[in-house]
């Protein structure tokens, strides 16, 4: 062989070769990550506790009365101790963990009765006699 | 040209070529993503959530409104908060300074008035709610929190009051009965002593009314509905008077 030509595929040729090799295999086993991994699936789960608090601000507990009127009536005079005793009462036979938290429509904490260590999932807003207040939830 | 350079053309060649087909191959294998299931039930969730929270507001703030609105007509004689008649001891006196008289409208225009105010501080914009016989309609509520699915984007709901929610706890009738068979009275500024005894008498039909005579003024209760009403002075015109010009 030319001494020239044996020079330019030893300088050239020989990791242009191997270049070659390295990318076509690369790009192979990219291909055949790519084209067998599975799609990931997600289920989305849903936390939410909206039908069991209006439940909750629905129960009687007189003749007259609901958790509703009493949540008002205790905001409306700043006591909220028949408000806790009868809450507890209704979940005292249960195994089920609860928090209600009452806060003004600015965001501020009137009252939080229940487990202080959860995260309520869900709120809504309850009118009282001459303002609106948000009611959080939690109960599982 | 130099034949010793097809070779590294070639390579660098193919690895631009295949560099952009693995461009190509990720960023559609980016754009088909991951699969999430129950997205779309949990938007009809949230949207049916949305919905009761509010449906449950409204049936509240009825209920409070027909409460303060009991309230109002009964400390004002069945008229609402803003009307013309005259007070005495705080107790209105039935005469033609007030409005004429329709219990039916007063408690609509005062029900309307208090269930507007519960609708204005709710904390997203709610339509002015329509009031016919025995229902309050709010039509095409918009929702303003965004539903968590991809098919639904914005909504709206019509709101019918709860069957369990009846006007008919409140008892107009007693102000209807009160006014009709002070109506038969022949109230007049020369009414005589036994045309007063008479007028007592029938209004003592009125069940559970009670009768205080205060000079010309005649105290009545009935409950916790006060009314005055003065022997020489006429009652309010039962409706509005029509004035017919040419």
């Amino acid at each position: 062989m030319h001494k020239k030509g044996q020079f330019d595929v030893a300088v050239f040729g020989v990791p242009a070769f191997f270049l070659i090799l390295l990318t076509l295999v690369s790009f192979s086993i990219y291909l055949a990550i790519v084209i067998t991994s599975a799609p990931i699936i997600d289920v989305v789960e849903l936390e939410d506790d909206t039908i069991e608090l209006i439940n909750y601000l629905k129960t009687p507990i007189n003749s007259q009365e609901t958790f509703a009127d009493l949540i008002r009536k205790s905001v409306e005079t700043n006591d909220f101790l028949e408000l806790n005793d009868k809450t507890n009462e209704l979940f005292k036979d249960t195994n089920f963990r609860y928090q209600l938290s009452i806060y003004e429509q600015n965001n501020i904490l009137l009252k939080k009765i229940g487990d202080q260590g959860v995260k309520p999932n869900t709120e809504l807003v309850l009118p009282t006699k001459d303002k609106a207040i948000i009611v959080k939830f939690y109960l599982k | 040209m130099k034949k010793g350079i097809f070779v590294p053309a070639l390579a660098v060649f193919t690895l631009i070529i295949l560099v952009a087909l693995s461009y190509t191959i990720t960023y559609a294998e980016d754009k088909k993503g991951d699969v999430v299931t129950g997205k779309t039930s949990i938007g009809l969730i949230n949207l049916y959530n949305e919905g009761e929270k509010l449906s449950f507001y409204l049936d509240e703030a009825v209920k409070l409104s027909l409460r303060n609105t009991e309230e109002i007509l009964k400390n004002n004689a069945g008229y609402s908060k803003v009307n013309n008649c005259k007070k005495q001891n705080g107790i209105i006196i039935w005469n033609r300074e007030c409005d004429y008289f329709n219990v039916d409208e007063n408690f609509n225009k005062q029900f309307k008035e208090e269930l507007i105010k519960y609708v204005k501080v709710y904390p997203q914009q709610l339509p002015e709610p329509i009031i016919t016989d025995n229902k309050v309609e709010f039509r095409n509520i918009k929702f303003q929190k965004q539903i968590i699915s991809p098919l639904i984007k914005t909504f709206s709901a019509e709101y019918k009051i709860n069957e369990e929610i009846e006007f008919t706890e409140l008892n107009l009738d007693i102000y209807k009965n009160i006014y009709y068979v002070a109506q038969q009275c022949d109230l007049k500024q020369a009414i005589t002593n036994n045309e007063i005894n008479y007028c007592i008498n029938n209004l003592k039909t009125v069940p559970n009314t009670k009768i205080t005579r205060n000079q010309d003024n005649l105290e009545i209760i009935n409950n916790d509905i006060k009314i005055i009403i003065n022997v020489k002075e006429k009652l309010p015109l039962p409706k509005k008077s029509i004035t017919i010009t040419e």
